[in-house]
């Protein structure tokens, strides 16, 4: 508190940079003795002041703050009002009563603020307050205000005098009518259908709409019953309001005939220019379809652009979906608009994915047949839809595929489906070349097709082109014979473990560890690679024997911590934490004085993992270091070796 | 042999960075540089930072996070990453009809001002100057306006950065013809000497602008710049939360002398940040003046 004695005078300098620079740090203090002058220097005509100021008095608030701000409000300078009203709006819940006080003030623009601030306040005073001015002030603005105000603080004891509210001038019921649609009280629902009758169209017009978001079931059968008499734009709206209050699937629950008034009422909505009075009518139709609503919608999707309206577009093709197979659709999927081929073709892949039953039968078919006469974006699109959604029956259709397309994602989702999903023996000949495509993930395809597939005869070609000129194709039949994991292949993988390029070195490590599940001798393989001159090949074997770790590693672990690159080292590192080798804990502790600090966190790391008495004490020593890092890192791995104690 | 299959095989192995790990590297950002990331621009994050994962040989983001905190290589991997998040988009002339604004009322009249009360000093800003486009462009326009006049005149401009990468390619001062895409062909005339693929910028103008790294996140370095007559931050703040844009406009003003101007990008405003600035309206540009 010292400090604001010293603060004060600054705000009374001639020099405005002090003051300003006083004033911020009266409120970086908290200084409450500031306040009065602070509320001047709010009112001043110096901008750089009045920000400083005002985020001071912010900070500091309470009563006091209340107290020298409110008689601002009086003021005749319009942005020392709107300040002063801001900073009321943020700190007024501190003292709620002062501003209850100005309700009554002579001024009805002082009540109006009053009301506006409240309204911000959160506190359940402020309603009672608020009610009164609602039903009694004579001022209309006022009660305009309050009733905004009751709308935000959204609590349900305001709803009563809300709805008496609704006799109202039509002015009021405007901001009546928002405050209720955000309270949703179920009172509410009667007090605004009572209304209708006697409302202007723009206010029957905002009654439908609040009553679809209260979104109370009670209104939907008066609803449903205006809808006949209604002229089209209001009918619209309360087709909307149904939807939202229903929800498209309780829409099913209606009797078959007023279903089939409602759809054709949906059907008319659709094309109404409000984008969410369409949205509703999508939702809803979504249930009580039919071929017509199909057609529709896909009419709306297709001006949708689908960046701007990636949302919209979603939607649209789930509901589309519901609504299922069309003709619309099938049409759709061949249209030369791009836009909309793109929606149906989503809409059948949902549909097919839905698979009733498992199988993608009907859409599938649809798909097969009309594949040759889509453009290209579409075939790649309907290729996905099959790869993962048809059945063995398109074996024959991908077939040709391989033999007649040229495009790169068209035949990975071919090569995906016959070799991932049924791999089909009978294709081998026609994927092995695309291993040579120009484009590394089709060959990436490919090459996961033939390792599901396997079989004596994919074994044969893979261990022909282990030894192939081709650096390329030596890596490739590496990892497959690898992936393909056959002990018998080891002659090849110990051939490549000596390749002169280190990458299929290292793609041989992990190949030769793929047998590490089996028993055998593998380890021995892989061991002397730990010598290898390239430091990723070393590495690659570091994180074998982490993963297939064996108690016989741990001296080749330990002398991996001597190696010379830092990520060989600190693998290493891991692999003896993670396998809590307690003998690995001396040669960890050398590591400690290891100028890279990532090396060791690693090891204070490996050492919470571990355990035991000596890791323990050498943590609580580095706890003791003056590195605040270090400290932390050993907190840490000292809570985890009491935590695995405790279990 | 350019790359061997996709650098060895990689059917599977994608880095996923999970919801605690794009928090943890958020906030750690933003305390470094008041950038904040986000959450929709955390796949973008995954993305971008994958490949230095794979660089480093790091397991997961949870690994990234920890060698930014702890590895000997932090300090350069910071940069790595500061280069990752932000965008060091710019050019020479770079909205031309603002900059039409400055030189015609804003520098003439600040020019102006001070030949009537006797002095010859001006002191630019440029903070967030990225590859150097514009403090060289100011420089080119202070030529402009004070021609002969200006061996007369002490003036500086001072031109900060967060990245030192950009830093050093703005010192070295050659350029592509595509930073001159939006600059007056008479003004590459006279301001670049070229060899026909890359221009220069001439000497008399590197001598104005003086480079230096800051963190417009560093409250203390801010203090210490040099007051200035003109402030440009233009397409710097975008990058930042309402927190943080607060904060550095509130210290430009402290920076700027009184009756100084504050030019910010083009498409930004200073609405709901602050209104300590009085916003003047020109045909093209707003620009923002500290009142005297
Ligand atoms: C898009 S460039 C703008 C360059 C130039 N002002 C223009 O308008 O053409 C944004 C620059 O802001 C820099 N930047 C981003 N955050 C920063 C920070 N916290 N401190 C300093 N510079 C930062 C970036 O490094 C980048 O060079």
């Amino acid at each position: 508190m010292s400090d604001c004695k010293e603060y004060l005078p600054l705000l009374e300098s001639d020099d405005m940079e002090i003051v300003r620079e006083g004033a911020f740090k009266a409120g970086e203090n908290n200084c409450t003795e500031a306040v009065p002058r602070l509320a001047e220097l709010l009112a001043m005509n110096h901008l750089g002041i009045q920000e400083a100021a005002e985020s001071s008095l912010r900070k500091i608030g309470g009563k006091e703050t209340i107290a020298a701000v409110m008689p601002l409000l009086r003021s005749d300078d319009a942005p020392v009002r709107n300040l002063s009203m801001d900073i009321l709006r943020e700190i007024g819940h501190q003292d709620v009563s002062a501003l209850i006080g100005l309700l009554h003030d002579e001024d009805p623009d002082m009540r109006i603020f009053a009301s506006d601030i409240l309204g911000s306040s959160d506190n359940r005073l402020a309603v009672e307050a608020l009610c009164e001015a609602l039903l009694k002030d004579p001022e209309v603005n006022v009660r305009y205000q309050a009733a905004v105000s009751l709308g935000d603080l959204g609590m349900g004891e305001a709803a009563g005098c809300l709805n008496k509210a609704m006799e109202d001038d039509e002015w009021v019921q405007y901001s009546v009518i928002e405050a209720l649609t955000k309270i949703k009280h179920s009172s509410s629902v009667d007090a605004l259908v009572k209304a209708l009758d006697r409302a202007s169209d723009l206010v029957a017009s905002m009654i439908i709409d609040a009553l679809g978001e209260m979104g109370n079931v009670k209104a939907v059968t008066m609803l449903l019953r205006r809808m006949e008499t209604s002229p089209t734009a209001l009918r619209n709206k309360i087709a909307k309001a149904v939807v939202n209050i229903l929800g498209g699937k309780s829409l099913t629950l209606l009797t078959k005939d007023e279903r089939e008034n409602f759809r054709q009422y949906l059907l008319v909505a659709l094309k109404d220019e409000d984008v969410d009075i369409q949205d509703a009518a999508i939702r809803g139709l979504a249930y009580v379809g039919g071929e017509h609503a199909s057609q529709g919608i896909l009419e709306i999707a297709s001006a949708l652009d689908q960046d701007h309206d990636q949302e919209r577009l979603a939607d649209i093709i789930a509901n589309l979906a519901r609504i299922g197979l069309t003709e619309a659709l099938k049409q759709s999927i061949a249209s030369d608009d791009q836009n909309l081929a793109r929606v149906a073709v989503q809409a059948l892949a949902m549909i097919a994915e839905r698979g009733d039953g498992g199988t993608c039968s009907e859409v599938c078919l649809v798909l097969v047949d009309r594949f040759w006469n889509l453009g290209l974006p579409v075939q790649r699109q309907v290729v996905g839809v099959l790869a993962s959604s048809a059945s063995e029956k398109a074996n024959d259709f991908f077939v040709d595929i391989l033999d007649r397309h040229d495009d790169g994602t068209v035949l990975k989702g071919a090569v995906r489906f016959l070799g991932v999903k049924m791999r089909n023996q009978d294709v081998v000949d026609k994927i092995f070349p695309l291993l040579d495509h120009q484009y590394d993930d089709v060959k990436e395809a490919a090459l996961e097709a033939l390792i599901a597939i396997n079989g004596d005869e994919v074994r044969r070609r893979f261990v022909d082109m282990s030894t192939s000129e081709d650096p390329i194709h030596r890596l490739m039949a590496v990892f497959a014979l690898g992936k393909i994991g056959q002990p018998g292949n080891l002659e090849q993988l110990k051939i490549a473990l000596e390749d002169e390029i280190p990458d299929i070195r290292k793609v041989a490590v992990e190949a030769v560890a793929e047998l590490c599940g089996e028993s055998g001798d593998w380890s021995t393989h892989v061991l002397p690679k730990l010598s290898d001159e390239n430091k990723d090949v070393r590495l690659t074997v570091i994180e074998i024997l982490g993963r297939c770790y064996e108690k016989e590693f741990l001296p080749h672990l330990l002398h991996a911590l001597e190696d010379e690159d830092d990520w060989v080292r600190i693998r290493a590192i891991d692999a003896i934490g993670e396998h809590r080798a307690e003998e690995g804990v001396p040669n960890l502790l050398e590591l400690l004085e290891n100028p890279n600090q990532f090396v060791v966190m690693k090891v204070i790391e490996a050492l919470g993992n571990i355990g035991g008495t000596v890791a323990f004490r050498s943590l609580l020593e580095i706890s003791d270091s003056d590195e605040y890092e270090l400290v932390r890192a050993a907190e840490d791995a000292i809570a985890k070796i009491q935590e695995s104690q405790e279990k | 042999m350019s790359s061997l299959f996709s650098k060895t095989i990689s059917l599977g192995k994608e880095l996923k960075i999970s919801d605690s790990e794009f928090r943890d590297l958020r906030d750690f950002i933003y305390s470094q540089c008041g950038i904040y990331i986000a959450d929709n621009r955390k796949y973008l994050l995954e993305n971008r930072l994958a490949n230095r994962l794979k660089r480093l040989n790091l397991k997961d983001f949870g690994e990234y996070y920890y060698f930014l905190q702890y590895d000997s290589g932090k300090t350069q991997e910071l940069s790595r990453l500061f280069e990752v998040i932000t965008t060091n988009e710019t050019s020479f002339y770079r909205n031309p009809p603002q900059l039409k604004v400055f030189q015609e009322n804003i520098l003439m009249n600040v020019i102006n001002e001070q030949r009537k009360n006797g002095k010859t000093s001006l002191r630019i800003w440029s903070a967030g100057c990225s590859t150097g486009e514009e403090p060289y462009t100011l420089a080119m326009i202070v030529h402009e306006a004070l021609k002969s006049e200006i061996s007369a005149w002490d003036i500086k401009i001072t031109a900060n950065d967060l990245s030192a990468r950009v830093l050093d390619s703005a010192r070295k001062g050659m350029y592509s013809e595509y930073s001159l895409r939006t600059t007056p062909p008479e003004i590459i005339q006279k301001y670049f000497d070229s060899d026909g693929r890359n221009y220069k910028i001439r000497p008399e103008l590197k001598s104005l602008v003086s480079f230096g790294q800051i963190n417009l996140k560093d409250k203390a370095q801010l203090k210490r710049v040099e007051r200035s007559d003109i402030v440009f931050c233009r397409n710097v703040i975008i990058y930042f939360d309402d927190e943080m844009k607060k904060q550095v406009i509130s210290a430009f003003y402290d920076n700027l002398l009184s009756g100084g101007y504050l030019i910010i990008g083009h498409s930004e405003s200073l609405h709901n940040i602050s209104r300590t600035f009085k916003p003047i309206h020109y045909p093209g540009a707003i620009i923002y003046q500290k009142e005297g």
